[in-house]
């Protein structure tokens, strides 16, 4: 008589391989991978081939923009291209996905600029590291930079150095104002922010 | 489980992912340690704003065995240290103090003398005292306290006091008096070095910074040395530069080259 073998308690390979591959990406933990990877045995295969398609397709056809470097699949970009922009202002943002939220705003048409990070000096990023000189080199018919960098310790360095490079040029700098949430509360808002706030007020 | 409380001095803050940072600080009893801060990158986050690197803090957190990474609960500031980020040579010197101390402290390792000299130079800087002074300050005591550079100003060799001159050879990260150093090369260093390397141990930071300046140009030479034997003794010690000691440099650089050109 023959005894059917346990059912084995590990992940067969393959499943293993994917789900170490999707821990890999950011915010994704152990658990969470195994969750999706045990999901894409769920669904069919078509929609696992549109996934690998879309994910193959964004790297195969996306690239930086050889002017302002946010992330395009025609160079320049549309941001680049269209002409319903304003040329005279340019916002200059850290990372390419810093572009987005400044879009849903819709409050502001001008041009954009990727510096591709920040000054950080204690993980050797420096001016030369970052695309300052391209910056520098797009700044002719430009009326106004404004700094939108992160609203901590390195994208504030960038900002200031960035400020006083651009100061011998005849553009006005801008920096996006750091304040109170809408829809907040005093007695909530921590006394950085609030230095800052009243630091930044404005004239009625 | 454990849950631990201290007063801290935050260093480095940064991503650990979507919503969370991660941060490093300094405490007296436990030393160095990482916290991961959830929820601190999202809107309305009780630690937003309230994580920016030499702040004082009231930390809560939770502690695991098997983990490195504890988990921060609560946070108070005590002082803000917002005065310390204000120009951008404030927030280049922040980054050179903070990766200092990152790369002496051993984590999880009581430092009550590190945590009391960095909050001693924070302190300083906030009440305005000249940075340069403060900063020999801060790298001489870091070497003291790391064991590299002795209490005492005397020849490790034959043990008598350096006064008038001394010689930091080649190789080695020890000065020695003139006579054990005879015959081979080095930095040599004159007694106004000596004097300033003396007072750092003597007084306060602002005290220290306060006497530098009131020596004026006549202290220049001596000054510029001490930061030049400092150096050299840190790198020789570490085996490397700190990544902020270059960066900050060309980034000044750059930044006088434009401005004296406007």
């Amino acid at each position: 008589m023959t005894t059917a073998a346990p059912p084995s308690r590990r992940e067969p390979d393959p499943l293993k391989k994917l789900i170490g591959e999707l821990a890999r990406l950011p915010g994704i933990g152990p658990k969470s991978a195994a969750r999706l990877a045990h999901h894409m045995l769920r669904v069919e295969r078509s929609d696992c081939e549109a996934l690998a398609a879309a994910i193959l397709e964004v790297k195969d056809r996306l690239f930086h923009c050889s002017r302002c470097r946010s992330i395009t699949a025609s160079d320049p970009c549309r941001y680049c291209c269209d002409p319903q922009r304003d040329p005279s202002r340019i916002c200059v943002v850290e990372q390419p996905f810093n572009i987005e939220p400044i879009e849903r705003t819709r409050e502001y048409r001008g041009l954009y600029h990727v510096l591709m990070g920040a000054l950080a000096p204690q993980r050797g990023i420096g001016p030369d590291q970052l695309a300052i000189d391209p910056l520098l080199e797009r700044l002719e018919g430009v009326e106004e930079v404004i700094l939108a960098t992160n609203p901590n310790v390195e994208g504030e360095a960038t900002a200031l150095y960035l400020a006083r490079l651009l100061a011998p040029r005849s553009v006005r700098v801008s920096r996006l104002a750091f304040g109170l949430p809408v829809g907040g509360d005093l007695d909530y808002i921590d006394e950085v922010t609030l230095a800052r706030s009243l630091m930044g007020r404005q004239a009625l | 489980m454990r849950v631990h409380s201290a007063d801290a001095l935050l260093l480095e803050v940064g991503d650990l992912s979507d919503g969370d940072r991660v941060v490093s600080f300094l405490t007296a009893e436990h030393g160095r340690r990482r916290g991961a801060a959830r929820g601190a990158k999202r809107k309305y986050s009780r630690f937003s704003g309230q994580l920016q690197p030499l702040a004082t803090v009231r930390l809560t957190w939770f502690e695991k065995d098997d983990r490195d990474l504890v988990r921060i609960r609560d946070l108070e500031v005590l002082h803000s240290g917002e005065r310390l980020r204000r120009s951008l040579e404030d927030l280049l010197l922040c980054a050179y103090l903070t990766e200092h101390v990152s790369v002496f402290a051993q984590e999880n390792d009581p430092g009550p003398e590190l945590f009391r000299l960095l909050r001693s130079v924070v302190d300083a800087l906030e009440e305005g005292a000249a940075r340069e002074p403060v900063l020999r300050y801060f790298e001489s005591w870091i070497l003291r306290i790391g064991g590299v550079l002795g209490y005492e100003l005397d020849c490790p060799l034959c043990s008598r006091v350096l006064e008038d001159r001394a010689v930091l050879p080649d190789s080695g990260e020890s000065l020695l008096c003139p006579e054990c150093a005879a015959g081979g090369g080095g930095l040599v260093v004159g007694q106004g070095t000596l004097d300033l390397l003396r007072r750092t141990r003597r007084q306060s930071p602002s005290r220290f910074a306060s006497g530098v300046l009131a020596g004026g140009a006549e202290l220049a030479g001596a000054t510029a040395q001490l930061e030049e034997l400092l150096l050299q003794i840190r790198r020789r010690f570490l085996g490397f530069e700190l990544k902020s000691h270059g960066v900050i440099r060309e980034t000044l650089r750059r930044l006088q080259a434009v401005e004296k050109g406007a």
